[in-house]
């Protein structure tokens, strides 16, 4: 299918029939720009046939409704607003539940450095018992299992 | 480039795996990167600019200073085949490897596959009894990944993912499972009871499609949408529960079918030490009966890592490569198998 001449981003499959002083011009556009280039009474917007028949489609990755369905994949964020309906019915028949119940992590820059401080302990306690410093060993593990202490703080937090 | 040890190694996740039922976890974490098409819908050239950059954002993490990096799209199909057999690519991979990047610490527990399905799937493996462990592991690598990336996350589905079974969180948890005694004592009602109680499918190891061999089983939670630590809760207790059903049954066993156990068990060591043709199925059935026979001490003496090391090796690629066959020969295959067991079983090349 040929790019559209307006956005050179997505698929032309929508044709607009303008009426320009009494003469028809056709022009091949992505449905997008078709929409906004329409004026009115004097242009109609005809969807192709393909379209009619696979169903409405992604205008950023050119996923149809009719692929969505038969592979259960999306192809970009995007799709996600374009099938939200359809994705939301099957959820909600699936798992009896539509959004997610969690939220999403917060930027925060206090725990990079507990990360970093247990890696290296682990390292450390690593070596402690190839060298069977067992002794060392234990306090290494000690001190990891506060660190993890506070990393399942923020886990919660 | 691929390391030739890594055909010579028993990956840690597995090695480390001693007794019980849950031989490892695997836990994935998938991401997408925000406003952009998921790799399917990318050039390959695009997707290359992705490896690039992901790569180097992920080597300054305190988690992957010196990752082992290989780039799929410039292996040898044979190659390919082999971190297949490890379980380092997927089989989605391993047919279209244009463009995939991934990257792994030499223990093969911690693995970062860029341009699966997903730009960023992050797996982390442990064995069953570190199940903690590795979901400490997991919540500290979504973190990170949090502060170095922007990543697709939508108000109503969570992150992102090209297929919505992983919506929410972007997690799978899965499991692979060794229940010999739960197969033997004809309890796989119970099993699928519990399974489809906590909403979790099931596989032979080889995953989706798979047939179930060797009493071996991959099994996947399906409960997208939930919070992690939910989630990680819930697949924590049905674990408990086919572990249960698995000791149960061994008792079982012991109690009142005890010769039966007993002769399958050295019938199964008999053939696996005088075979000479062995082919992979009937391979792993045999070991798993042996396994079990260690595990509830009617057979000792046999080398401990000796159904670990038989499991990584004797997959048709590892073989070829190990002696140098150039093209499959199922027969000769079959002749190399039953002598790397018998090796395996008297703890030769240890190591
Ligand atoms: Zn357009
Ligand atoms: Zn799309």
């Amino acid at each position: 299918m040929p790019i559209c001449p307006v956005c050179k981003l997505r698929e032309a499959d929508t044709t607009l029939v303008e009426f320009v002083e009494g003469r028809i011009k056709k022009r091949l556009l992505c449905s997008i720009c078709a929409e906004k280039e329409a004026d009115g009474v004097r242009s109609i917007i005809i969807t192709s046939t393909e379209v009619r028949r696979k169903g409405k489609k992604c205008p950023v990755c050119g996923t149809s409704l009719y692929e969505f369905r038969r592979s259960f994949l999306m192809g970009c964020p995007t799709c996600y607003d374009i099938f939200r309906d359809e994705l939301t019915e099957i959820l909600k028949k699936v798992v009896g539940r539509e959004s997610f119940l969690g939220e999403r992590p917060q930027k925060d820059s206090e725990i990079i450095p507990l990360l970093q401080e247990r890696e290296n302990l682990m390292k450390r306690l690593n070596e402690a018992i190839k060298k069977e410093e067992f002794e060392e060993a234990a306090k290494l593990r000690d001190e990891i299992k506060k660190i993890e202490e506070q990393l399942q703080w923020f886990q919660k937090n | 480039m691929v390391p030739e040890k890594l055909i010579n190694t028993i990956p840690q996740w597995l090695k480390e795996w001693k007794e019980g039922p849950v031989v490892t976890l695997i836990l994935q974490l998938s991401r997408n990167l925000k406003d952009k098409k998921f790799p399917a819908k990318l050039s390959i050239g695009e997707r290359e600019e992705i490896v690039t950059m992901v790569c180097e954002e992920l080597e300054k993490t305190p988690f992957w200073q010196t990752p082992l990096k290989i780039k799929c799209g410039e292996l040898t199909s044979d190659w390919l085949k082999i971190l297949f057999e490890r379980k380092l690519i997927t089989r989605y991979i391993l047919n279209s490897p244009q463009g995939v990047c991934i990257l792994f610490d030499k223990e093969e527990k911690l693995l970062a596959r860029i341009n699966d399905r997903d730009h960023i799937r992050l797996v982390i493996r442990e064995t069953g009894n570190n199940m903690e462990q590795a979901f400490t592991n997991l919540t500290a690598s979504a973190y990170i990944l949090e502060q170095i990336f922007e990543f697709s996350f939508h108000e109503q589905f969570g992150y992102l993912t090209s297929s919505p079974v992983y919506l929410g969180e972007g997690l799978s948890l899965n499991a692979l499972l060794h229940i010999p005694a739960i197969f033997f004592t004809r309890q796989t009602e119970k099993l699928f009871k519990i399974l489809s109680d906590y909403n979790i499918l099931v596989w032979g190891m080889e995953g989706e499609g798979s047939d179930i061999t060797g009493s071996m089983v991959l099994i996947k939670e399906r409960d997208l949408l939930m919070r992690k630590e939910d989630s990680f809760a819930r697949f924590q207790k049905a674990l408990g529960e086919i572990n249960e059903l698995e000791s149960t049954s061994r008792s079982i066993l012991m109690v009142q079918h005890q010769k039966e156990l007993e002769d399958r068990v050295l019938k199964s060591l008999a053939i696996l030490k005088s075979a000479v043709i062995l082919g992979l199925k009937e391979a792993l059935e045999l070991l798993s009966t042996v396994k079990l026979g260690i595990e509830t001490g009617i057979i000792d003496g046999v080398s401990p890592n000796f159904f670990t090391r038989s499991l990584i090796f004797m997959q048709p690629e590892h073989l070829r490569k190990k002696f140098g066959l150039p093209q499959l020969d199922p027969l000769r295959e079959s002749e190399l198998r039953a002598e790397l067991i018998k090796e395996a079983l008297e703890g030769e090349h240890e190591g």
